[in-house]
């Protein structure tokens, strides 16, 4: 990255030295975070040490070795070149991942065009995303995955690293949340949906009320921020500062997110003068055209500034997010909200 | 009639044939060719005259990735009418309409099937060079599909959008003012409706066969 520097002093960032010396290695020790750590993490990561970071904090319980990527790899040029011993219905899924994969591609950050073809990082992203494919037939590949591995391979500690990209976004994918989404395990998506929905009921009341008026539920936009880790609605630089967080902290940082970013919303309609009970058609049509084009509603300094200190959802935590979660899972009967 | 009607879309078809970029132009009159891949859904309004009469439509745009369907049929209930999308220059796509018009009349309980009003929409005209599917074609499988209307449009040089689009609201239109939809004041929540069940019957409803068996809302009264 540039680094601009005025002739006569060329100091160094204390960021980046607090980083190097200290912070880094913390997260590589794994103990308790210190609150020099807590208080760097939501700054956010500087660019220079991103990848170390995150390395770090995704770690690798899956043991993926570059010798399995490479085999991975090998796999699917068979598969590519008819060559393959596979059976049919194998083959057969291997190319429609392979059709859809190629389709998203240039269009993955398509306004920053890293991934178009003749691009740097086009064939890498493919490739990772064909060699998760072969790691993980059940799932696949699914639209989505293409913006976090391409997250991940922007931030690599050398833009454009492979293997590093690969065995993070495989450990990535593995996370619950993410687990649960992009295996289409429809009964826990609806419990991430409740509990959503409930913590919306007991945190921002007002705008429950519109969701309840209008007949909408959190399925209309949760999925996708999801699945993507609100990597294709905010700038990248936005969501790679939300990335920094979510690593560390795990599952429910990714709902406190969604949470703060109902808060800015609700925000927003009290200021329009929305939230006065009225409800119809043209309230259905401006929630969701809201929803759906959050990055011109919510700014990053509005989204961390909600994070850090309203009341809705400054203090959620980890616990919070488990009692919930419990408490769903408890209710027989839960009402379908896909 | 003349009070206000709304119509609620929903455009279906494979990945990569250009749902997104059909409604970027309908509703902004404007495509970068550059649009993200539809996770879920999205949705855009647009208000139009039909036969001097205000409407209001309501468009879902889907994912098209076949694994996306298990949650997009939650968007496809109470649909007025429903666009059939595939791309010119890709056979596979034309070929998998089958699939999404029974996914479709399967999750939407659209009544009538006959009647329903689809249409199809082969999309790229701006790739004519690259064509791989011919025009009679497309018109027999309309026709074969009970006389689907078929419209060849570029989304990207903005050739036939706009009637495609039309063409869908007028036949809706037409349909639901026989079945009296309009006169119901529940209707005008129509994509509401189709944003939640009420019922978690269909457990499991990553199936295609799902929630057949459920009623619109306001589909059986009269």
């Amino acid at each position: 990255m540039l680094q601009q520097s005025t002739p006569q002093q060329t100091l160094e960032n204390p960021d980046l030295k607090l980083w190097r010396e200290k912070l880094l290695l913390e997260l590589k020790q794994g103990n308790k975070a210190s609150k020099k750590l807590l208080q760097a993490l939501k700054k956010g990561v500087p660019l220079e040490y991103r990848g170390l970071a995150w390395q770090s904090m995704i770690g690798n319980d899956l043991r993926i070795t570059d010798k399995l990527y490479e085999l991975l790899l090998e796999r699917a040029h068979l598969h590519m070149t008819q060559l393959s011993v596979m059976d049919q219905l194998e083959a057969g899924a291997f190319r429609k991942n392979l059709k859809v994969i190629e389709e998203d591609l240039h269009r993955t950050f398509g306004e920053l065009g890293h991934f178009r073809q003749g691009n740097p990082l086009y064939q890498p992203l493919k490739n990772v995303l064909i060699a998760y494919s072969m790691l993980r037939p059940d799932l696949g590949y699914v639209q989505g995955m293409s913006y976090v591995a391409g997250c991940l391979l922007i931030f690599s500690t050398e833009q454009g690293s492979e293997k590093e990209a690969f065995r993070s976004f495989a450990n990535l994918m593995n996370r619950e949340l993410l687990f649960t989404f992009y295996s289409f395990d429809m009964e826990r998506v609806n419990v991430v949906f409740h509990v959503f929905m409930n913590l919306m009921r007991d945190r921002l009341p007002k705008l429950y009320g519109v969701f309840k008026a209008t007949n909408i539920s959190c399925s209309i936009f949760l999925f996708e921020w999801i699945v993507a880790l609100y990597s294709n609605i905010f700038a990248l630089e936005t969501s790679a500062r939300l990335w920094d967080s979510y690593l560390f902290h795990g599952d429910y940082f990714m709902i406190k997110v969604a949470l703060a970013i109902c808060c800015c919303l609700e925000q927003h309609l009290i200021q329009q003068g929305v939230l006065n009970g009225s409800s119809g058609t043209g309230q259905f049509e401006m929630m969701v055209l809201l929803f759906k084009n959050v990055k011109n509603f919510v700014s990053e300094e509005g989204l961390f500034q909600a994070l850090e200190s309203h009341q809705a959802c400054s203090k959620f935590g980890q616990d919070d997010y488990e009692k919930v979660k419990k408490q769903v899972e408890a209710m027989s009967n839960l009402e379908r909200l896909i | 009639m003349s009070k206000k009607q709304f119509l609620k879309m929903v455009i279906l078809g494979d990945s990569g044939v250009g749902k997104t970029t059909l409604l970027q132009q309908y509703v902004t009159q404007k495509a970068t060719g550059n649009s993200k891949p539809t996770i879920g859904a999205d949705f855009q309004k647009k208000e139009v005259m039909v036969d001097n009469q205000q409407v209001n439509l309501q468009i879902w745009d889907t994912a098209g990735q076949e694994k996306f369907q298990s949650l997009g049929y939650a968007f496809y209930r109470g649909a007025d009418s429903c666009a059939l999308v595939f791309d010119i220059t890709n056979h596979k796509s034309f070929e998998n309409l089958a699939m999404w018009k029974k996914g479709f009349i399967e999750n939407a309980s659209p009544g009538d099937v006959n009647t329903y009003p689809f249409v199809v929409i082969g999309n790229k005209l701006d790739k004519e060079v690259n064509r791989q599917v011919t025009s009679q074609e497309a018109r027999q499988w309309c026709k074969d599909n009970g006389d689907i209307p078929y419209y060849e449009t570029s989304a990207l040089e903005n050739i036939s959008v706009d009637s495609a689009f039309l063409e869908m609201a007028k036949t809706a239109l037409k349909r639901g003012t026989q079945n009296a939809l309009f006169s119901l004041p529940e209707s005008i929540g129509g994509a509401g409706g189709a944003i939640k069940l009420n019922n978690f019957e269909d457990r499991g409803g990553a199936g295609a066969k799902g929630g057949a068996g459920k009623k619109k809302k306001n589909g059986t009264c009269c």
